[in-house]
């Protein structure tokens, strides 16, 4: 029993090393489902993207990482 | 190539540090370093500082080895200096010229304390006697200690812009000093451009300046002015880090710009050059607050050492908090996939005592890496009779809203709020041990 | 000079009771050495004396490991030991869990020394090395004579008042702990000597070594998406305005518990991010730039996922420790699945 887990961030090695089963590359550690860069309309594109990666990593089986 | 030399005459970069020796400050009638002895006219100090209209309330202070006294609210230091030949700090206040060649002179065991009034949770401490004595170099200088308010309705960004000009000010009006006196010492630090190095080891450093997990303000003057926000890695001569090309981010985690302009690091590659290595050259790196900008780092430092530093080997420094680790993993990685030997300097997260919780990540190709202590243990201090700067210290980072203590009291105190203690450059002799 | 008393701990198959079968015996004592505990004696000689063995089911300690381990330190402490020697465990699983756990209480209890010994696979290794002193043995009962030696020459070392500081100069696993320690040279110093060494091929030792984490094997979705329910969890400092949980801003081992029923989106009203190891001021202008609840709730209202739960669990990630970041880990999945929700959207910062 547990639970399914994507994690959506940008220090990649750091979940990759602690063993994160499915890992989705957030925009930035300042901001990882958003950019203020972005126009609204763009950024709320990249945030369904993003979210929508996490999904699709949540349907798959998940990776044991090797640190 | 053909016949004809260009430039017609220096064919490369030296710089004359000449260094008068301060052993104690004192305030009197006109500024001068006589028999080791700083004199500080106050007035004309306070004057020169406080022609700046983002700043009131201009207070000067001394502090000198071995009194029973604290600084508080340490915001940046700087080492007096004056440069004859060219702008002291590029792009801070003076022009934007060249630095790193010519004559600067140093009163050498002074320093500058510019203190920072507002609250800040990152803001630096020292004593002048016991305990802190063995861990800071600061409580062996003597100490000319600067505090400024904010002028009504300047904003947090444009004070410490303000205070970093002080710095700068208080270091060439007090370098000027020295600059009139007699050098006590004279060093001459060059990499001529012959190859007569063969069977010496290349090794270059790569300096990791900043890190953008605190993004630097627009006009923050840290590479000869620029704010490095989106600084791509960059080669740059040793001896314009140490003669004023670089000033401490205002995010100073664990380098102030004293300990820039007596860089550890390269001053030991200085010490080592045409010995057991050749000192290849220094690359300026930050750490990305993106994961696409810490690979570009890595990817392009990595090239510039081994194709134009032509380096057999690299060592690294980091700046700011866990970001910064994982940049300067990425960066030692990319190196050794190259080829080249890595070795680098970080510091230590305590957390449960654990081997494991000491880095936020850590290459497993990581196998050399010097550690310059664990950041958050803390030293105690006893009481002082007198205290420089505000009257109440904390609350600091990793402390509750309602940490707030007397300055005068009894302080346990974090070794990154030691000014000096915590310095990720590799001036200290703090490390761990694992058993 | 009295002898240095010390007291042996066995299972019931070296404490000669009986096998398998006997596993579920209760915690007793007997005032005599017994099966290894004689050879110990032997090899110890007359400066030391076994005064007592205590032994235990493997199946009684495994079963109620802190309850065991209390009888057997109140039977042991009558017998007033100077040292505890605790089996050799070799690689057995039960029985290794036995001796750490019972060495590391009757430290802390009787405040004496308790070693053990055990093979490196064993999984009680792992999990008391850090605070007990562990001999390394090899895998079976076949290799105790060496064992016996090591522990020897252990418990003479310990009899004579040498530092014990350093586990793997006396034969017995690291700690895998660090302490802060003052060096003759500055870091750049000692940086440029192990390049150096690194580069001529001479030894050189790292001053961190490279961390080793547990494996979490990963959970599988057992349910098709547009019929789970779907958690949002953050460790980027999520917390209701004004932070009225008093969540740090780092270094915590707190959570927050933030309600989001009949919300769309995250607006600076409701939510803020209060973190020390970032500049929160873009997340704190938008807080669905850390916490995706827009675009959770699209899916939710597309069926793409059943079910979006109702509370967003949130901590700050800033200079946690491992045993804070497993502590906080194991309450929100523990919370999460007492409120049946089966998959996590985590995002970091």
């Amino acid at each position: 029993m547990g639970i399914a887990t994507a994690q959506i961030c940008s220090m990649k090695q750091v979940a990759a090393m602690v063993g994160s089963p499915r890992i989705v590359t957030g925009r930035s550690v300042l901001h990882p489902t958003g950019d203020p860069a972005l126009a609204p309309e763009a950024e709320q594109m990249l945030r369904r993207g993003i979210v929508a990666d996490a999904i699709r990593a949540l349907a798959a089986d998940g990776i044991p990482h090797a640190a | 190539m053909r016949s004809g030399r260009w430039p017609p005459t220096a064919s490369h970069m030296r710089l004359e540090i000449r260094a008068a020796a301060v052993n104690r400050a004192v305030f009197g009638i006109s500024t001068n370093l006589n028999d080791r002895t700083l004199t500080v006219a106050r007035d004309e100090l306070a004057r020169l500082l406080g022609a700046d209209s983002r700043l009131t309330e201009i207070q000067i202070e001394l502090a000198n080895p071995g009194e029973d006294c604290r600084i508080t609210g340490i915001f940046d230091v700087f080492e007096p200096r004056y440069k004859a030949t060219g702008p002291n700090f590029p792009g801070v206040i003076d022009r934007i010229g060249p630095v790193g060649d010519g004559v600067t002179a140093v009163a050498r065991g002074a320093a500058i304390m510019v203190m920072n009034a507002l609250p800040d949770r990152h803001k630096l401490t020292v004593d002048m006697t016991g305990p802190a004595a063995e861990f800071s170099p600061y409580s062996h200088t003597a100490n000319i200690c600067v505090r400024a308010q904010p002028a009504a309705g300047v904003e947090r960004p444009a004070y410490y812009r303000a205070l970093k000009e002080i710095g700068v000010k208080a270091s060439g009006y007090l370098g000027e000093a020295a600059n009139r006196a007699q050098a006590d010492s004279v060093e001459v630090l060059e990499l001529p451009h012959q190859s007569d190095d063969t069977g010496r080891p290349r090794v270059a450093y790569i300096y990791m300046l900043a890190s953008q997990q605190m993004p630097t303000e627009a006009d923050e003057p840290i590479l000869y002015g620029d704010n490095v926000r989106t600084l791509l890695p960059t080669v740059i001569h040793p001896n314009e880090i140490l003669d004023g090309a670089i000033v401490a981010p205002y995010w100073n985690f664990g380098g102030d710009t004293y300990a820039i302009q007596n860089h550890p690091m390269i001053c030991e590659l200085y010490r080592r050059h045409r010995n057991d290595l050749a000192f290849a050259g220094v690359i300026a790196i930050i750490a990305a607050e993106t994961e696409a900008g810490r690979t570009r780092t890595a990817i392009m430092a990595a090239n510039l050492a081994r194709e134009t530093l032509r380096a057999d080997a690299v060592v690294l420094t980091k700046y700011g908090g866990g970001i910064p680790e994982s940049a300067a993993m990425e960066t030692y990685d990319a190196c050794e996939a190259l080829g080249m030997k890595g070795a680098m300097v970080l510091w230590t997260h305590g957390g449960d005592g654990r081997i494991e919780g000491s880095l936020t990540f850590m290459s497993p190709r990581a196998d050399a890496v010097v550690t310059c202590g664990i950041n958050e243990q803390a030293i105690d201090l006893p009481p002082v009779s007198r205290v420089i700067g505000s009257s109440t210290i904390g609350p600091l980072i990793m402390e509750s809203e309602d940490d707030v203590r007397p300055a005068n009291g009894p302080l346990h105190l974090r070794f990154l709020f030691l000014a000096g203690a915590a310095d990720q450059l590799g001036g200290g002799r703090r490390s761990i041990e694992e058993y | 000079m009295e002898p240095i008393r010390i007291v042996h701990y066995l299972n019931q198959f070296f404490g000669q009771l009986g096998g398998e079968e006997l596993a579920g015996i209760k915690p007793q004592i007997k005032s005599e050495a017994i099966g290894p505990g004689r050879v110990l004696q032997a090899r110890l000689g007359a400066s030391f004396e076994v005064v007592a063995t205590a032994i235990c089911g493997d199946n009684t300690f495994a079963d109620n490991p802190e309850a065991a381990a209390e009888d057997l330190t109140a039977l042991i402490s009558e017998f007033r030991p100077q040292i505890l020697i605790a089996g050799p465990a070799f690689n057995s699983g039960r029985y290794g869990q036995a001796c750490g756990q019972l060495c590391a209480s009757i430290q802390e209890k009787l405040a004496i020394p308790a070693i053990t010994g055990m093979y490196q696979e064993n999984p009680a290794v792992d999990q008391f090395r850090n605070r007990v002193l562990i001999v390394r043995t090899g895998p079976t009962a076949r290799t105790m004579g060496e064992a016996i030696d090591q522990i020897v020459s252990l418990v003479k070392r310990i009899a004579a008042g040498d530092p014990l500081d350093r586990p793997a100069e006396l034969g017995c696993f690291p700690h895998g702990m660090k302490r802060p320690v003052v060096r003759e040279q500055i870091a750049a110093r000692r940086a440029i000597d192990m390049l150096l060494s690194k580069l001529t091929g001479q030894p050189f030792t790292t001053e961190m070594s490279v961390p080793v984490f547990d494996r979490v094997e990963p959970t599988r979705l057992k349910l098709p998406l547009s019929e789970a329910t779907v958690a949002l969890v953050t460790d980027g400092g999520l917390v209701a305005k004004g932070n009225p949980e008093r969540m740090p801003n780092g270094y915590t081992d707190r959570i927050t518990a933030i309600p989001i029923h009949g919300l769309d989106r995250f607006t600076t009203d409701i939510v803020e991010a209060h973190h020390g190891g970032y500049d929160t001021q873009f997340v704190n202008q938008d807080l669905n730039r850390l916490t995706p609840l827009d675009a959770a709730r699209e899916l939710e209202r597309n069926g793409v996922i059943g079910k979006l739960h109702e509370t967003v669990y949130a901590t700050a990630g800033l200079g946690m420790s491992i045993s804070n970041a497993k502590k906080v880990g194991r309450e929100i999945g523990r919370r999460l699945l007492d409120q049946g929700v089966q998959a996590v959207i985590l995002t970091s910062t």
